[in-house]
C-alpha cells in the first residue's frame, strides 16, 4: 500500500454509489489504480459491472462518491473528454465502427480530438500516417496469421470473436492511462485469449492500468494484480 | 446558348447543395429538412445588399458583403441546429424552414413579400458570366477537399459518428464539435451557392426557398447517397433540373409541371426509403443506447 501511494494515481474511485429508483446498481465501490495495475472485476449478471464501467466513462452520472482520473474529478466531464484523458473502453457487445479496417479504427482512436482540429481539416496526411503506424504495430504485435486478416478487412465482416478481439486490441493500443475491457475474453478461441493476455501484460509494462471484467475468476487471478468482487444487490 | 448556360448553372447550384449536404445527412445522419433556408439566406442577403441596402456599393461589393452577412447568420443558425439530435433535429429544422418561408412572405417591407425582389444580378453573357460556373466549381472543389477524399478527417469523423455516436465519443472524438463544424461548413458552402444562384437569376421569390425546394435538394442527396460522390450529386441534380425542363420541352402545360415535379420528389423519397439497407428487416443504424 505504501509502495502504491508513492506512485502516480491514474484512476481513483472512492465510495461510488449509483441507484435507479429503489434499486442500487453500484454500491460503495472503492479502488485505486497506478501504472501497471490490472484490476479484475468479477460478479454475477446484474451485479453492476457494466454500470460501473459506464460511470467511469461518463455515460452514467453517479450519485455519491468520487472518481478522479489523472487528478481530475470526472463527474462533470463528457464521455469524449474522459476518453481524451487516455481512458479507453471496449463494449460488452463488441461494439465498434464496422465499416473501418482495424488500422483505421486504431488511428481514429489515436487521433481522437485532433481529427477535427481546424488545422487538420484540410489535410489528411496525419491520419494516413497514423494508419500506417497502426498497421506496422499490428504486424509487430500480432501473430503472422492474424495480422493480415485484421488489417485488410472491414471490422463488420469479421466473426464476433475477432471483432471483440479487435476492439480490445484498439483500446489497449490507444489507452494512455487506463484501458477498460468489458468481458473481452467472452467467445474468444483459446489462442486468441492467450494473445490478449499477452497484450494486457505488455500494456502493464508500458505503464497503462487495465480494468478487466470477466466471469472467469481463474483467468482474472492469472492476469490481475487485484480483484474487485461485486455482489448482486437485494 | 443562354438557355443551356442557365440550365447548366442551375445543375451546378443543385449539385453544390447536394454535395455539401450529402456527407452531413448521409454519413453523419444529421438529417436537415431546411437546406433551402441556407440557400435562401445567401440569395436574399446578396439581393437585399444589391438593391435596398446598396449604399452606393458596386454589384460585386454588394455580393461580397451580402454573403459575409449571410455567413454570420448561417454560422449562428447551424450552431443552434447542431444541438438537436434525431427526431428533434427533423422537427426543429422543419420549424426553421417554416419560419424562414413565413418571414420571406410576410416581411414585405424587406423582402417584397410573395412578389419577390429583383433588379440585381450578373449579366449572363460575356466574361462576367463565367464567374458563375467558376464559383460553383470552386465550391464543389471545396466540398471534395472537405468531405470526399478517402482519408478526409471530417468525412471520417462524420461517418463514425453516423454509425455509432457512443463509439465515436469513446474514441475521444467530440460529437458536438463534429456536428457544429460539419453544419457550419456545409451551411456556408450552401449559402454561397445561394448567393451565386441569386446572381444568376437576378430575381427572387419565396417560392424558390420553400419546403418543396428543400425536399428537392434532399432528393439530390438521396439519389447520390449510394455512391456518395460529387459525380453522383451532379447526376442527381441533372435529373432534378433536367426532368421539368424535358417536360416543358415536350409541351406539357406549365401548371402540370410543378405537380409532376412534386410527384417525382415524392417518388424519390419513397424509393429511397424502400431500398434503404435494413428497411425490409426493420433494422436501422445503431442508436445511442449502451445496452447489448
Amino acid at each position: 500500500m505504501t509502495e502504491k501511494s508513492n506512485q502516480r494515481l491514474l484512476l481513483g474511485v472512492d465510495g461510488l454509489v449509483l441507484s435507479y429508483g429503489r434499486s442500487v446498481l453500484v454500491e460503495d465501490v472503492t479502488f485505486r489504480l497506478v501504472p501497471g495495475d490490472v484490476l479484475g472485476v468479477v460478479g454475477p449478471n446484474g451485479s453492476g459491472k457494466t454500470t460501473l464501467v459506464n460511470c467511469l466513462t461518463g455515460w452514467h452520472s453517479y450519485e455519491h462518491g468520487t472518481v478522479s482520473l489523472l487528478g481530475s474529478e470526472v463527474r462533470n466531464l463528457l464521455p469524449e473528454e474522459i476518453a481524451q484523458r487516455g481512458l479507453r473502453r471496449t463494449f460488452q457487445s463488441g461494439r465498434l465502427v464496422r465499416h473501418l479496417a482495424l488500422p483505421e479504427f486504431m488511428a481514429l482512436m489515436e487521433m481522437g480530438q485532433s481529427l477535427v482540429q481546424p488545422r487538420s481539416l484540410w489535410g489528411g496526411r496525419d491520419l494516413e500516417r497514423e494508419i500506417a503506424k497502426a498497421a506496422k504495430w499490428l504486424s509487430l504485435h500480432l501473430p503472422a496469421a492474424l495480422s493480415p486478416l485484421l488489417s485488410g478487412s472491414q471490422l463488420g465482416v469479421l466473426s464476433g470473436g475477432l471483432q471483440r478481439f479487435a476492439a480490445a486490441v484498439a483500446v489497449i493500443h490507444s489507452a494512455s492511462s487506463v484501458a477498460l475491457l468489458d468481458e473481452p475474453f467472452a467467445g474468444l478461441a483459446r489462442d486468441l485469449g492467450h494473445f490478449l493476455e499477452d497484450l494486457i501484460r505488455s500494456a502493464r509494462s508500458a505503464g497503462v492500468a487495465c480494468i478487466v471484467i470477466d466471469h472467469d475468476t481463474r483467468l482474472l487471478e492469472r492476469i490481475a494484480t487485484d480483484i474487485l468482487r461485486l455482489e448482486l444487490k437485494a | 446558348m443562354g438557355y443551356l448556360f442557365h440550365v447548366l448553372c442551375l445543375i451546378l447550384v443543385w449539385a453544390t447543395v447536394g454535395a455539401a449536404y450529402l456527407p452531413v445527412a448521409g454519413r453523419g445522419r444529421i438529417f436537415l429538412v431546411c437546406p433551402a433556408t441556407f440557400v435562401g439566406l445567401g440569395a436574399y442577403c446578396y439581393a437585399l445588399f444589391a438593391t435596398g441596402w446598396r449604399l452606393g456599393m458596386s454589384e460585386g461589393v454588394a455580393f461580397c458583403i451580402g454573403l459575409c452577412f449571410a455567413a454570420i447568420m448561417v454560422a449562428g443558425l447551424a450552431l443552434v441546429i447542431s444541438r438537436f439530435w434525431y427526431d428533434d433535429l427533423i422537427v426543429s429544422t422543419f420549424a426553421v424552414q417554416m419560419m424562414f418561408t413565413s418571414a420571406l412572405v410576410n416581411w414585405r417591407s424587406l423582402t417584397g413579400g410573395s412578389l419577390g425582389v429583383g433588379g440585381f444580378g450578373l449579366a449572363v453573357s460575356g466574361y462576367t458570366a463565367l464567374f458563375i460556373p467558376l464559383a460553383l466549381c470552386l465550391l464543389l472543389a471545396l466540398c471534395h477537399l472537405l468531405y470526399y477524399r478517402r482519408y478526409s478527417p471530417l468525412r471520417m469523423a462524420l461517418s463514425v459518428m453516423g454509425e455509432d455516436p457512443v463509439v465515436c465519443a469513446s474514441c475521444g472524438i467530440p460529437l458536438g464539435k463534429v456536428r457544429r463544424l460539419a453544419l457550419q461548413l456545409s451551411g456556408l458552402i450552401v449559402c454561397f451557392a445561394g448567393g451565386v444562384y441569386a446572381a444568376l437569376e437576378g430575381y427572387l421569390t419565396p417560392l424558390s426557398f420553400d419546403l418543396s425546394e428543400s425536399v428537392g435538394f434532399l432528393c439530390v442527396v438521396l439519389i447520390a447517397e449510394r455512391s456518395a460522390s460529387i459525380w453522383a450529386c451532379l447526376g442527381g441534380a441533372f435529373l432534378m433540373i433536367g426532368t421539368p425542363e424535358a417536360l416543358r420541352g415536350i409541351g406539357l402545360p406549365p401548371g402540370w409541371i410543378g405537380h409532376i415535379q412534386r410527384l417525382i420528389f415524392g417518388s424519390v423519397l419513397l424509393v429511397w426509403a424502400l431500398m434503404r439497407e435494413g428497411a425490409k428487416k426493420g433494422g436501422g443504424p445503431h442508436g445511442p443506447g449502451l445496452s447489448g
